[in-house]
Formats: structure tokens, C-alpha cells, sequence
């Protein structure tokens, strides 16, 4: 034994050799990196609590790294809150959850090898998550063909419930047809008649695009112009300087740091003071308000959830949520976001997923097609699972209705202006289940 | 004052020096003869530590150069003149030249002293101060990649064929140079393939073949007996 | 005409952002070879910090400044523990590096500022009519300090002791070591001032849209594509380049729509690739 460690070949190797070092140093470090962005186990600290019990394990499909990263961590953030409250509180069936994590760095190619991952690999039981839709619409023929319950989180491509749809996959909140059905109406009635369209240039911003056009028609108003902006441009000021010419409003379907990008480009060119701004509530989230300060002021947007307690949302279960979302969100950002829809969808997913399995004693994959049953035409009230609100997932298409919110931004907070009922939503089911 | 002995290089796998010793003294003009390809060029890579030394050693002053890094020569007192002259192209004329003035602890009356002197040995030099060195003609360049070399006030200058592809007119003004450089007390250990130059030059001769020195003698020796020179280099 | 007038504007206040980052991606590759795959990820560290500064003192010139110094320090430290152990190395072990770093510094913005997006509220109020919009005069500012901040790296590689020392490494790197020059040194400074530009670009840019982790992404593809027509390591092409493709693209948005507006940067480095493959300011070597 040598006197001292450092004496040690080992040590030696490590610390004489400064170039090995700093070369594995470095190996380690990105190692570190991937190893944890690709599957963590969430290790079960109540697994003492129920015995024996096997846990059953859930894959998560999130984006945590590349351009979809901060928007899939707050995503998870729900889908844990849920976790944790199904553990605490006795499991499903007496048997609790493991979640296995799958970070697909916002890549449709990586997400689907995931998706086959867990599904082969890891062996889940079923499956939630999802944030970009062109990334869900990769995954859905994985879970289709194993024949595995995937209930989605976030994304809100249209298709996903519509041409594309599968009996696999279900989405427990809305989707942009129905958004125009409740928004349409307000937009033409109260804001203006002539409306000039802006969107993300991608499947769910297209697919939004089209059902707000055919609704603002619809509704007597019309759609002058449209324009498309790339995914991940940093400046978008050149694209809109050339929005111009008479009308009302400007309608703006982004999300994430583009909608940032575009609120900011709007606003500084002046666009936001010669025309009334709308568009999809993802623009307005929680975590965009403080970079966007004044920009936003006077904005109105439609969203299935804001973070206010004004009636209908002064209820002791969206007090619940909401309190604890704010301690849990703090803990992954420093400046405290208030709650926003992507943490409520999952979180309500995740207890779309514990009833669904309860109701159709789930044992395992074997059990998939009465769990499909169990969740078609599944209707839930306002409650602790479900802080949101009532809603229902329609065995046609696997698609939920709930209310809708209204609202404007005042002094950089949502204000809310009306509430649109679930049943003033509705959109005629458009798939065909194979 | 530069020792180099038992001196072994390769370049990748091939084996370019054998055990080369040679001697510079303080002040002193060696010349190191030999034909195209027999390691003339590698031993000074070899002296600035550019060429992969797989045995024997060089010692500067009596310091190992082995623990040197390639930019400490310079302060050491060691400058290299490259056969291609590697002039900085991109780099005006005092720009090329700064690149040896700016260095720490060189005050300004000094570098305008060094400057001075420069310019009076190659005065086309000032006379083209800001032009690109890239723009230079072949003569000027050499000179400019001795001036350089000069404004590093070395001990030992390294100078590698200065008159290769030379004019007449120009060679001779190299020979000037060298010999000034001599009446200043700067060694020179200087590699030629031109051997009237060089037995004008130096003190003594190293004459290399194959990778090794075959033979030594001052230069009046082999002034005095050129069969030496007829039988190693073949003119 | 109004369109050509504003997207003229446009592309000039964006190929000058683009330039300054472009510059010191240049600056490293022309002395290191070094592909920084990083470099946009520094970008975005200096734009959090500099919007960290501006949190806390509400001075936008301040965090300009110390966010630089950070990430210069930053990428001094990088250089030195990551990067220079791989020099002479094969390429893609320093591609792989940077690739790495870049993972890393954008998993850590993440981790330590969450998802948020950071505002950095412009030191510049006030706009003026252009048309049919209002134009701020921020933007114009920020193209003018970008045109400063430039010009100073260009007076200083010209006429500073250490920018002779470090055009001289460009050009040759061993005549340098022999001429004494500190070539490991230039090398560690050189990333240091290219970091800097990259978090001062980020900090100039982040009142425009925000400062989120993924920002830095659009600028590299870009500042690549610049530096790849403008001359890999030539320092004025690229500066060029980035104004030209910039110009480019705004005008393209004009006649065509924006997602085939940004295929035209792609467009112009296929061609310069093919055509001129040392870059479009520099002639071709006969």
C-alpha cells in the first residue's frame, strides 16, 4: 500500500498524465450528458411502501435537449406532479409507477427509434408524452404496430386525430378545429372582420392555419393574407415587414421561443399598433411573459388552460394544481414560471391513464384492447385528476372536448375574458381507425 | 556554444539523420555541405525542433534543448533562416519584421535601433516597409527572411541555402551580409550547395552524406585541397 | 420599391449581427482549423449572462461587456482543457469536441436558467416611420456597434502587437513558433476573443427575440454558411458574406415565401462550393 494515493499507478494514471485526463475528462463529460438525456429510471422511493408489487412501467417520450428542450421539461414537470400523486397515493391496481424517461432531442428520426426502445427494450406498459407534433406523428406506427396505449401530452398536430389517427394512440385535450370553433366566433364578433394569418411553417401550424381559415369564414369574417414563417428562425423581422395592406387583426398560430421571436418582431416594426394581435394561446404562455414584457400587452388568445383563479377557475382542485406545479416548476426554473397548459395536459394524461387502467383492471400489454375500451367515450368531471375542468375522450376518433379560455394579457398576466364550454367546441370526427 | 552530437531524426518511419555531431562556436561561420537530400535541411529542423530527434542531443550553452518548446529558441538566441525563407505573405514588410520586434522587454529606442540597422543593410527593405511580403521578388524575400532572423539580435543564426535561385547580383550581396554578420560576432551555421560561397564564408566545414557528416576540415583545407569537395559532392 | 428599401435595412442590421459572429467562428478556424460546433452555444451562454446582468443592474452596456469577458475566460479555459490536447489530432477528434462542449453548454443553460425565456430589454428606445412600419432605432444601433465592435478587431489584427502575432500564426504557424511568437498562447487567446465576439453578438441580439437555449443554433448553421462562402479563416470574406447572404435572403422574402427565402443561403454555398471553392471574395488558385 502505497503512503500516499496519489502515489497509486491509478492516481498517477489519472492525475500525472494531464492530457489523458483532460481527454477523459471530457469523454466522461459527454458521456455523462448523453447518458442522461437518453433513458433515466426514475428510482421508486416508496417501493418499500408497496411490497412486492410489480411497478408498471410507463415510457415518456419527451424533447430535453435541441429546440423542443425547455418546452419538454416543462412538459415533464406534469407528468411527474401526476406520478408522484398516483404513488402517494396507493398506486394503480396496488402497484405502483415506474416511468422511464426518453429523451428524442426534438428529432422525429430519434424519436421513433425511442419509441421502438421502449417498447421493445424497456417493456412498458403503456406510454405518454410527446411534444412536437411531427415527432408524435413519427411515433404513432411504433405504438401502433406493438399494439401499446399511447396517451399524448402535448402535441397538437390536427391529423393526429383526424387522417392520421390510430386505435393506439389517444389525445386527452384539444386539438387547433376545435379552437376555432370556440375562437372564430369571438374573433369576427368582437375583434374584426378581416384577419391576415401568421404561422410556424410546419405540420402544426399549417394544420392550425387552415382550420382557423375555414372558421373565420364561417363565422362571416375572412382571411386576407397568410404568412408562413420557417421553424427556428432567430430574426423573423424580414418575413413579417412585408405584412401589410388593409385588415383587422393578426392572427399568430406559434409556440415556444417563436413565438417569442414573432411577438417581439411584431411588435417592434409596429404591426401590433396598426393591427389588433390574436392567435393561439401558446404565444402567451407563462414562461414567455417576462422576456416579452409590454410586446404582449393587449394580446387575445384562446387556450385550454391560463394560471389564473378567477371563476370558473377558482375551484380547491385547480388551487391544488396550481400551488404545487408553481413549487415544482421552481425547482427547474430559477425564475418561477406560473403553471402552463403543458404541464396541465400531462398531468391530467397521466390520470387519463390511471382511470383507463383501473377501469379495465390493466395487468399488462396483454390487457391493451380492453384499456382502449375503457378509455373511449371515457368521461371525467372537474376534480383533483382533472383541475382543468370536465371532459371526454370520443370513441370516433380518440380526440377529448373541454372547455376553452378566452383571454387577454394585462400588466404581463392572463386576464380572462370568456369561457367557452366544451359543448360549444365540437368538431365532427374525422378518422378511421384501421 | 550549439553541440549537436550523435544526433538521430526521422521523418515519419524513414530514418533521416545517423548520429550527426557537429559544433557551432560563439562567433563562429560553419558551413555544412552536401548534396540535395542527404539531411542538411533536417539537422537545422532537427536544432529548432521541428524534425522528430529520436536520439543523441543538442545543447544550446550548454542547456538541453530537448525540454525547449519551439517558440523559447528565439529567446534563447537561436534564429532560422528557411530554405522556402517562409516569409509571413499576408504581412507588410515591418510587419514580417515586427513579428521579431514586438517581443517582451524590447524597449522602443531599441527596436528603432534594430529597425535602423535593417534597413541599412537591405534598404529596398524600407523602401518596401508596407508592402506584402508575398509581393516581394525572390532576392528581397531572402533578405527580408534574414532581416528578420536579425532583428531577434540572435547568437546563432541557422541560415539554410540563402542564395538558392539567386541572381548573381544578389548572391553576392548575401555574401556581404553574412560576412557582416561575422564582423558583428554572430555565429552562422550556414547550409550551402554553393561551395565557393561557402569556403569564402566559414571558419570550417561539415561535409554530410547519407544521413551522417563524412567529413570535417577547416576551410582553408579544403581551399587548399578541393578533392574532398569533388569526391562527396561531385562538382 | 418600399419593400426593397426595408429589407435592405433588414439585411444590412442582420448580415452585421451575423458578421460578428461569423468573425470569430473565422478567427478560429483560420488559425486552429478548428470547425467550433460551439460557437453559436457561447453565443447563447453570453447572451443568459448578459440578460443575468441586465436582471440585476438593469446596465445593458455593462452586461455587453462582462457577459464578453465571461465567455471569454470561458473559452479560454475550453481551449486549454479540451481543445488543445487534441491539436494535431485528426479533425474529427476536435469536431467531436466541440459537438460535445456544444451538448453540454446547452443541457447546462438549461439546468441552470430553465425553460424560460430571458429578456434583454433594449438599450435603445424609440423608432422611427419606414413605410408602413415603425422602425426602432434599436435595430440600427445594433448594427452600428456591430459595425464598431468589428472595425476594432480589424484595428487591432492590424495594427496591435498581438493581432501581427496572430495573423502571423494564421499564415505560418511554425516560422511563428521560431520567430518566437507564443503560438499555444495565440492560440488560447484567439479563442477567447472569437468566445467574446460570439457572447457579445448574443447579448446585441437577445433584445430582438429573446434568449432561449436554443438560439445559438440558427446562428451557427448561418455563420458556417458564411464563413464557408466568404473563405474558410479569411476574416474580411466572411464579414462580406455575411451581409451578402444576409441581403440575399431579405430580398428573397420579398418575391418568394420565407421557407424558400432561407433556402437561398443554402443555394449560395452549394454554388460557391462548387465554383469557387476557396470563397466567393477570394480568387480561385489557378
Amino acid at each position: 500500500m502505497a503512503e500516499r494515493w496519489h502515489d497509486e499507478a491509478w492516481a498517477k494514471d489519472m492525475w500525472w498524465s494531464g492530457k489523458t485526463t483532460r481527454r477523459k475528462f471530457l469523454a466522461l463529460t459527454s458521456t455523462a450528458a448523453g447518458a442522461l438525456g437518453a433513458t433515466m429510471l426514475v428510482p421508486a422511493p416508496w417501493r418499500e411502501v408497496f411490497g412486492q408489487a410489480k411497478p408498471y412501467k410507463i415510457g415518456v417520450l419527451q424533447p430535453l435537449s435541441g429546440t423542443g428542450a425547455a418546452g419538454g421539461k416543462t412538459a415533464l414537470v406534469g407528468t411527474q406532479m401526476a406520478v408522484d400523486r398516483i404513488n402517494h397515493g396507493g398506486g394503480i391496481n396496488g402497484r405502483p409507477i415506474e416511468l422511464v424517461v426518453a429523451d428524442y432531442e426534438s428529432k422525429p428520426d430519434v424519436g421513433r427509434r425511442k419509441a421502438e426502445k421502449l417498447v421493445l427494450e424497456d417493456k412498458v406498459d403503456v406510454a405518454e408524452g410527446g411534444y412536437l407534433s411531427n415527432v408524435c406523428l413519427a411515433c404513432m406506427p411504433v405504438f401502433e404496430e406493438n399494439k401499446t396505449v399511447w396517451m399524448i401530452g402535448v402535441c397538437l398536430d390536427t391529423t393526429i386525430t383526424t387522417t392520421k389517427c390510430s386505435r393506439y394512440v389517444f389525445r386527452p385535450f384539444d386539438y387547433a378545429p376545435a379552437q376555432a370553433v370556440g375562437f372564430s366566433p369571438y374573433l369576427v364578433s368582437k375583434l374584426g372582420k378581416k384577419w391576415h394569418v401568421a404561422f410556424l411553417d410546419y405540420a402544426w401550424g399549417q394544420s392550425t392555419r387552415d382550420a382557423y381559415i375555414e372558421q373565420i369564414k364561417k363565422n362571416g369574417g375572412d382571411v386576407v393574407g397568410t404568412t408562413g414563417v420557417p421553424l427556428g428562425t432567430a430574426d423573423m423581422a424580414p418575413f413579417v415587414s412585408k405584412i401589410s395592406g388593409s385588415f383587422d387583426g393578426l392572427f399568430g398560430i406559434f409556440f415556444g421561443p417563436n413565438a417569442v421571436s414573432f411577438t417581439s418582431a411584431i411588435y417592434d416594426l409596429g404591426l401590433t399598433k396598426k393591427y389588433k394581435y390574436a392567435g393561439d394561446g401558446a404565444i402567451a404562455e407563462s414562461t414567455h411573459l417576462p422576456a416579452l414584457g409590454q410586446k404582449i400587452e393587449g394580446f387575445v388568445g384562446i387556450n385550454r388552460y391560463i394560471p389564473v383563479m378567477d371563476p370558473p377557475l377558482n375551484t380547491p382542485y385547480h388551487k391544488k394544481f396550481f400551488d404545487q406545479a408553481v413549487v415544482e416548476l421552481k425547482k427547474i426554473d430559477p425564475s418561477g414560471p406560473l403553471p402552463d397548459r403543458y404541464v396541465q395536459s400531462n398531468f391530467e394524461a397521466m390520470n387519463f391513464l390511471k382511470l383507463g387502467m383501473q377501469k379495465s383492471r390493466f395487468r399488462g400489454r396483454e390487457d391493451t384492447n380492453n384499456l382502449i375500451e375503457a378509455l373511449e367515450g371515457m368521461e371525467v368531471k372537474e376534480s383533483d385528476d382533472f383541475p382543468q375542468g370536465d371532459k371526454a375522450i370520443r370513441k370516433e376518433d380518440h380526440q377529448a372536448f373541454l372547455r376553452e379560455f378566452i383571454f387577454t394579457i394585462q400588466n404581463n398576466k392572463h386576464k380572462l375574458l370568456e369561457t367557452i364550454g366544451k359543448e360549444k367546441t365540437l368538431v365532427p370526427p374525422a378518422c378511421k381507425f384501421a | 556554444m550549439l553541440i549537436l552530437e550523435n544526433v538521430d531524426a526521422h521523418y515519419g518511419k524513414s530514418h533521416v539523420l545517423h548520429g550527426v555531431s557537429i559544433e557551432v562556436r560563439a562567433g563562429e561561420v560553419v558551413g555544412l555541405l552536401g548534396r540535395n537530400g542527404v539531411g542538411k535541411t533536417t539537422t537545422l529542423k532537427a536544432i529548432m525542433g521541428m524534425a522528430r530527434r529520436t536520439g543523441g542531443r543538442i545543447t544550446f550553452e550548454g542547456r538541453d534543448l530537448q525540454g525547449v518548446p519551439p517558440h523559447g529558441l528565439a529567446g534563447l538566441g537561436i534564429a532560422w533562416v528557411p530554405e522556402e525563407r517562409r516569409i509571413f505573405r499576408l504581412l507588410t514588410v515591418l510587419e514580417n519584421l515586427r513579428t521579431g520586434l514586438d517581443r517582451p522587454g524590447v524597449t522602443q529606442a531599441r527596436r528603432d535601433g534594430l529597425l535602423e540597422k535593417v534597413y541599412a543593410y537591405f534598404p529596398i527593405l524600407k523602401e518596401r516597409r508596407n508592402q506584402a511580403g508575398g509581393t516581394l521578388s525572390g532576392g528581397e524575400q531572402q533578405m527580408l527572411a534574414i532581416a528578420r532572423a536579425m532583428v531577434l539580435e540572435p547568437k546563432i543564426i541557422l541560415l539554410d541555402e540563402p542564395t538558392e535561385g539567386l541572381m548573381p547580383r544578389m548572391v553576392a550581396q548575401i555574401q556581404e551580409i553574412v560576412h557582416a554578420l561575422h564582423r558583428d560576432g554572430v555565429a552562422i551555421l550556414l547550409v550551402e550547395q554553393n561551395v565557393p560561397l561557402t569556403l569564402d564564408a566559414a571558419g570550417r566545414v561539415y561535409i554530410m552524406e547519407k544521413g551522417a557528416v563524412q567529413h570535417h576540415a577547416s576551410a582553408a583545407e579544403l581551399r587548399a585541397d578541393q578533392r574532398v569537395i569533388h569526391d562527396y559532392l561531385g562538382v | 420599391m418600399d419593400q426593397i428599401l426595408i429589407q435592405t435595412l433588414h439585411g444590412l442590421v442582420n448580415g452585421m449581427v451575423l458578421a460578428m459572429v461569423a468573425s470569430g467562428l473565422t478567427l478560429i478556424f483560420g488559425i486552429m482549423d478548428i470547425v467550433n460546433f460551439a460557437h453559436g452555444d457561447l453565443l447563447m451562454l453570453g447572451a443568459f449572462v448578459g440578460a443575468s446582468i441586465v436582471g440585476v443592474t438593469g446596465n445593458y452596456w455593462l452586461a455587453l461587456v462582462v457577459a464578453a469577458l465571461v465567455i471569454a475566460i470561458l473559452g479560454a479555459l475550453l481551449q486549454a482543457t479540451t481543445l488543445r490536447p487534441l491539436i494535431g489530432r485528426d479533425p474529427l477528434t476536435t469536431i467531436l469536441a466541440t459537438f460535445g462542449v456544444s451538448l453540454v453548454i446547452q443541457k447546462y443553460a438549461l439546468w441552470q436558467w430553465g425553460p424560460s425565456v430571458r429578456q434583454i430589454s433594449e438599450p435603445v428606445r424609440g423608432n422611427f416611420t419606414l413605410f408602413h412600419l415603425q422602425y426602432p432605432w434599436y435595430r440600427i444601433a445594433t448594427a452600428i456597434l456591430a459595425g464598431l465592435i468589428i472595425a476594432g478587431l480589424w484595428l487591432f489584427l492590424k495594427y496591435g502587437k498581438y493581432g501581427i502575432w496572430i495573423r502571423a500564426t494564421t499564415q505560418d504557424r511554425v516560422m511563428a513558433q521560431a520567430m518566437g511568437i507564443p503560438v499555444p498562447l495565440v492560440y488560447t487567446a484567439v479563442f477567447a476573443i472569437g468566445s467574446a465576439m460570439a457572447a457579445a453578438s448574443g447579448v446585441l441580439f437577445g433584445p430582438f427575440a429573446g434568449v432561449t437555449q436554443t438560439m445559438g443554433f440558427d446562428f451557427t448553421l448561418r455563420a458556417f454558411i458564411v464563413v464557408v462562402v466568404g473563405g474558410m479563416g479569411n476574416l474580411g470574406g466572411s464579414i462580406l458574406a455575411s451581409i451578402f447572404v444576409s441581403l440575399l435572403e431579405s430580398y428573397a422574402a420579398i418575391v418568394v415565401s420565407p421557407a424558400q427565402a432561407v433556402i437561398v443561403s443554402f443555394v449560395v454555398l452549394v454554388l460557391t462550393m462548387l465554383f469557387r471553392p476557396t470563397g466567393l471574395f477570394v480568387p480561385t488558385p489557378k
